[in-house]
């Protein structure tokens, strides 16, 4: 936190070189989240530069109540879920759980994939998840926040972030099951 | 056993439950952690502070054009003010002052002196 208040205020005095790091710390947790929600590569990156444009001239707003980190993921987010509303794509809604979970463990799309590795495998599958389980699994086990942290970043109720968090691994778990049940017939 | 609880073990390295669920688990939690394939450019740093350096060039030249805009509608608008009162200069009532030739002296010292007494103390402090 010390580090941050002292980053900020040189970012704040106009010091470029300490943008610059701040860039550099938090490029990857930026692309993470951009880089899952969208799926356009060049508008990938135009977002990513517009995430740390935001952060730039907001960066005086911030108080130190979170990380930084955290405070960036935020501005991420909102940017991430803001270009799939102006592409029209549906985010308010996680769609009916028991659908949902019929349909996703029926579709095959990914599994047409599935001659390329496990790894591979999943992240296809994270591809045709709600937007709101594959932020909450990538800040989970990609960027190591807790609970706490990804409630903040999406504004859900730390019960909702553990409950997605639930059954998006719940859904994967059962794709790569049938998925190994097959190859063992193989 | 519930899955919330095999989650939970599995996350925490439980390598003794060999169900087809746990297999799955694993999997899924070991693939959870490798890096997406999209990552940005070796100049991306670069891009976005050109692009702040850029924002900033249009801004202050916007500011610029609104400033010479304000300037010439307030000359225009002095103008038609002039013409629609007839206005003519007098000296009017300032004519008093011909009496008291110190006072503008000193009160052009007075707000040098007010000035300084800011700068040199009043904003230090609040600073």
């Amino acid at each position: 936190m010390t580090d941050d208040r002292a980053l900020v205020s040189r970012i704040i005095s106009g010091d470029v070189q300490a943008f610059r790091q701040l860039i550099r710390q938090n490029e990857r947790l930026v692309g993470h989240m951009v880089g899952r929600l969208i799926d356009s590569t060049e508008d990938r990156e135009e977002i990513c530069q517009d995430v740390f444009m935001k952060v730039y001239e907001k960066i005086g707003e911030f108080n130190f109540q979170s990380q930084l980190s955290t405070w960036i993921a935020t501005i991420a987010y909102r940017q991430g879920i803001n270009h799939l509303r102006k592409k029209k794509i549906k985010v308010s809604d996680i769609p009916d759980e028991e659908s949902f979970t019929k349909h996703f463990i029926a579709d095959d799309q990914a599994d047409s994939l599935a001659e390329q590795d496990m790894d591979d495998y999943v992240l296809k599958l994270i591809d045709h998840l709600p937007p709101q389980y594959k932020t909450v699994l990538t800040l989970y086990h990609l960027d190591g926040k807790n609970y706490t942290e990804i409630g903040e970043i999406t504004g859900m109720p730390e019960g909702t972030v553990k409950n997605y968090l639930f059954r998006a691994r719940n859904l994967l778990k059962e794709k790569v099951k049938k998925y190994l049940g097959k190859e063992e017939w193989i | 056993m519930t899955d919330e609880e095999l989650q939970y073990k599995i996350e925490r390295g439980d390598a003794e439950n060999s169900s087809a669920d746990a297999e799955a688990y694993r999997k899924v939690f070991s693939s959870l952690q490798r890096e997406p394939e999209f990552s940005l450019q070796s100049s991306f740093e670069d891009l976005v502070i050109q692009r702040i350096a850029a924002k900033h060039i249009k801004e202050s030249s916007r500011d610029g054009w609104w400033f010479a805009g304000g300037i010439f509608l307030f000359i225009i608008g002095l103008i038609v003010a002039i013409i629609l009162i007839d206005f003519r200069p007098d000296v009017g009532v300032y004519s008093f002052l011909k009496g008291y030739p110190g006072l503008i002296f000193f009160a052009f010292l007075f707000i040098l002196a007010l000035n300084y007494v800011d700068r040199k103390f009043i904003r230090n402090v609040s600073h």
